[in-house]
This record gives C-alpha cells, structure tokens and sequence, in this order.
C-alpha cells in the first residue's frame, strides 16, 4: 500500500466514525424529544397517581377535602367510571392508547365523574378532590379562599372530620422508579399510621407542630413526634425538642383501652424520624415480633415497649 | 513485511475503535430509552390500598356504629365478612383490576370465614402467577374480631392476585 492509499483508508475511517457520532446524535436527541413531546410518562404518573388518590379518600371514614398538587397543567384529565384517562390536550379527547388507570367505587358514595383541562403552565388551577358520606367528587378551582390553603402543605388535606389520614403525592418523587415505588408504599403505610388521629388531638399543645385544619380545632394532623400504629399497638418516636410533647401524647394513648400496648422512645439524633412511623408500622402491623425483639434500634426499642406494655 | 503489520496494526486498532465507539453509543442510548420508558408496578401498593379500604372504609368489613355513625377501623363486624359488602365498597363495573382471597382467622390460628372478591378472575390469574405478568402478594394483619358482643383477636389474611403494572 502506498502513501495516498494510507491517507485515503485513514480519511475514509475518520469520515464513517463521523457519520456514526452524527448518527448517534441524532437518534439520541430524537429519542428524548419524543419521549418529552409524547409526555406518556408524565401522565401516566398522574393517571396512577390520582387514581390512587381517589382509592385512599375512600378508605378514609371520614369527610376529606384534598388538594391535588401533582403538576397536571398542559393535560386534560378525565374521571371517568372507574379510572382516570389523562390526555396530552384537550383536542385529543378520542380514546387511544391515553394513559389510564383504574379505581374502585364505593356504591354508597357514587363519584362524580367529570373532565378538566388546566390551560397554563403554571401552578394557577388547583384541583380538589371533596369526600363526603354521600359522595367523592373532584372539582377545578372551587370556592376555597387562599386561607383554607394557607396553613396546609402542598398536596395535603385540606379539611376534615373524624377520622382521616395524611396524604402524600408523588410530587417530589416522579421521575425515579424506585424512589416512586418507595413513596407509594411508605404512602399507604401513613394511611395506616395516621387513621387513629383523632385519638390524640386532646394531647396536642404545640401547634407549631402541626397542621391545624380549617375550622375543625380539634383535629390536627401531626408531624412530629413520629408515630406508628398497628391495629393493637401505638408506637411514638420522639425526637429531643418534642420529648414532653411525645410522652403526653403516649401517656394518652396508653389510657385507651383499644391499645393493648403503647412504645415510647427518643431518637436523639434524629435519624430515624423520617422513617420510624412507616417502618415500625410495618414490622408491627405484620406481628413479627421475633424480629422486633431483635431489633436494637430506635423503632425496635419503642415497639419492644409496645409489646412489654401489652404482655405486662 | 514492515507495511504489512502496518496495515494490519492499523485495521486492528480501527476496527476496535469503531467496535468501542458502537458498543458506548448504544450502551447509552439503551440507557436513556429504559429510563425513559420504565414503567410503574402498583401491584404491590394495589393490594396494600384494596386491603386498607377493606379495613378502613365507611363501608368496608370493619365493625360501625349505626347509632352513633363510629367507624371503628381495625375491628372486624364478622357478619360483615362477606365479598357483597367489599364488592359494594370497593367496586368495578367490569375488568377489576384486583382479585384477593380473604380469610379470617382466630388467635389459634383457626380458619373463621373466608371468601374469594373477584372469584372468577382470581380463579384465572392464580395459575397464572407463575409468570411475569401477575403478582401475588399475601398480608397479614393483626385485628380484633366482633363477633356477635365479643370482642376476640384474629388475624386477616389477604392473598391479592393482580396483574403487573
């Protein structure tokens, strides 16, 4: 091979390496762009998510007004029976392969079905979603002045009575499977930790502990201590700043009789706090309590508590 | 002889630039096309909301006072244990997407009642969870049982068969 022949072979393998990083490029950038101008994902979260949502307000016992915060805007979303149909726009309302997910009705509380299309970008149109004993229904910008939501989070409860239960959106957590995962599990594990609520408001003294719903005094959702409940068992972790207000709240639920058996404990640095009510609910509510025994840390003290208290 | 292992040194080194260049580009678009198209599987937390509504809803199994309009989550009416009133809490006009076996069970371990929600899907997917495409997911809950004015401790057991997804 000579000189030229060289250069030609070594020109010709620069080029096709060229149109191969070109090529790449391309079919990377269009992958992206389609997957971002189809917004399957995003609504498919939001499908399932509301659903969901619609799932917990009915295994609430109580009256709820929730507020619906997952970023919906750009998207038409449809309630109809038995599932929610989310659609990329209002002009494309003819059944395809639109992202769709199912939801069980109660028949004492029909649903009222019914479609709304958030037209801006921004977070300007809030969707709340009002259970009553007579029915569950959503609704686009009701009457709700700016102070009914001014003391709740984001995607929280809005109001209610009786018992009810702390919710929480994917809203921090869509775009990651298995942090999504985690939060709709740890998510119905609050349902179970927080449904015995209303037992506790007679101990609650520090409101700028919690959310204090609209009207309803004497009905608090409460975020510190932590606190974790099996059908029998209470559990309360308490961080140092809140141990008086922990152990009141233990000290009253010791006295119902429908607790056999009330944990208390500090966690002093805080570690195990975000985690306690849905781990502890966990262990307790599947009555492993060989395991709990073997458990050396702050949950595990708190529900070996629980169980002595109840064993004597 | 020198320019022959020059050609071929070359070729060598080429192909295996291109053959590492191949093997990057698709890695990576491999990558974002399965982050970008994963999808969700409920099942679990599918079967966890189904059994918190069987035990938490107004109009679930669990024991309410008529009289004073108390729910009283956790207590099971054991004459409320019966697939018509969860089929009228947690219901579907057509395809479920949840089939559960439910039993009831003393502190002795005793088999109380039992029934079967969406009995003729679970009877079809069961067999069927031996593959990919269905989860059966089995919970144990400990609960107080009424039975009749006696209040006694059991446990629930829930064996949801569901479709992935």
């Amino acid at each position: 091979m000579n000189k030229r022949g060289a250069w030609t072979d070594h020109i010709t393998g620069k080029l096709i390496e060229m149109v191969l990083v070109i090529a790449y490029i391309v079919v990377l950038t269009m992958i992206v762009r389609n997957m971002y101008e189809n917004s399957m994902f995003e609504r498919r979260i939001i499908a399932a998510d509301s659903a969901i949502l619609i799932d917990t307000l009915y295994a609430s016992p109580g009256n709820v007004m929730q507020h619906y915060y997952n970023n919906w805007q750009g998207f038409m979303i449809s309630f109809e029976q038995n599932q929610v149909v989310v659609y990329k726009s209002a002009n494309s309302s003819l059944p395809g392969n639109e992202p769709r997910y199912r939801f069980g009705e109660d028949t004492q509380i029909p649903f009222q079905y019914s479609t709304f299309f958030a037209k801006g970008k921004k977070k300007e149109d809030f969707l709340i979603f009002l259970k009553t004993q007579n029915m569950l229904k959503p609704e686009l910008n009701p009457e709700i002045t700016q102070q009914d939501l001014k003391q709740t989070k984001d995607g929280s409860v809005v109001k209610g009575n009786g018992r009810t239960i702390l919710i929480d959106t994917l809203e921090n957590n869509d775009g990651e499977k298995s942090k999504t995962a985690m939060a709709l599990t740890d998510y119905f594990q609050s349902v179970e930790a927080t449904s015995y609520f209303t037992y506790i408001y007679a101990a609650k003294n520090e409101q700028e502990r919690s959310i204090m719903l609209r009207n309803k005094p004497d009905f608090y959702i409460i975020f510190e201590p932590s606190i974790a409940v099996s059908d029998r068992f209470f559990v309360v972790v308490a961080n140092k700043s809140s141990e008086n207000f922990g152990l009141g709240i233990a000290s009253k639920l010791s006295q119902l009789a429908e607790f056999n058996g009330v944990g208390f404990a500090i966690d002093e640095n805080d570690a195990m706090l975000r985690r306690a009510p849905h781990a502890a609910a966990r262990i307790m509510a599947n009555g492993d309590f060989a395991k709990i025994q073997r458990n050396k840390d702050i949950i595990g003290k708190a529900a070996v508590a629980a169980i002595k208290g109840y064993n004597g | 002889m020198d320019k022959r292992a020059g050609l071929f040194e070359f070729d060598l080194l080429w192909f295996l630039n291109l053959a590492l260049m191949i093997f990057v580009a698709s890695g990576t678009i491999y990558l974002v096309s399965y982050s970008l198209n994963s999808q969700k599987d409920l099942s679990t937390l599918r079967a966890n909301v189904f059994l918190t509504r069987a035990l938490y809803s107004q109009e679930g199994l669990s024991y309410h006072d008529d009289a004073t309009g108390r729910l009283y989550p956790g207590i099971l009416d054991i004459d409320r244990f019966r697939n018509k009133y969860l089929d009228e809490a947690d219901h579907y006009e057509n395809n479920r997407m949840i089939s559960a076996n439910i039993s009831l069970f003393s502190k002795d371990g005793i088999l109380m009642r039992q029934f079967i929600y969406n009995p003729e899907m679970f009877r079809i997917w069961k067999p069927a969870t031996t593959f990919k495409d269905y989860a059966r997911i089995k919970m144990t809950r400990s609960i107080l049982i009424k039975n009749g004015n006696n209040i006694e401790q059991g446990t629930i057991v829930t064996e949801v068969v569901t479709p992935h997804g």
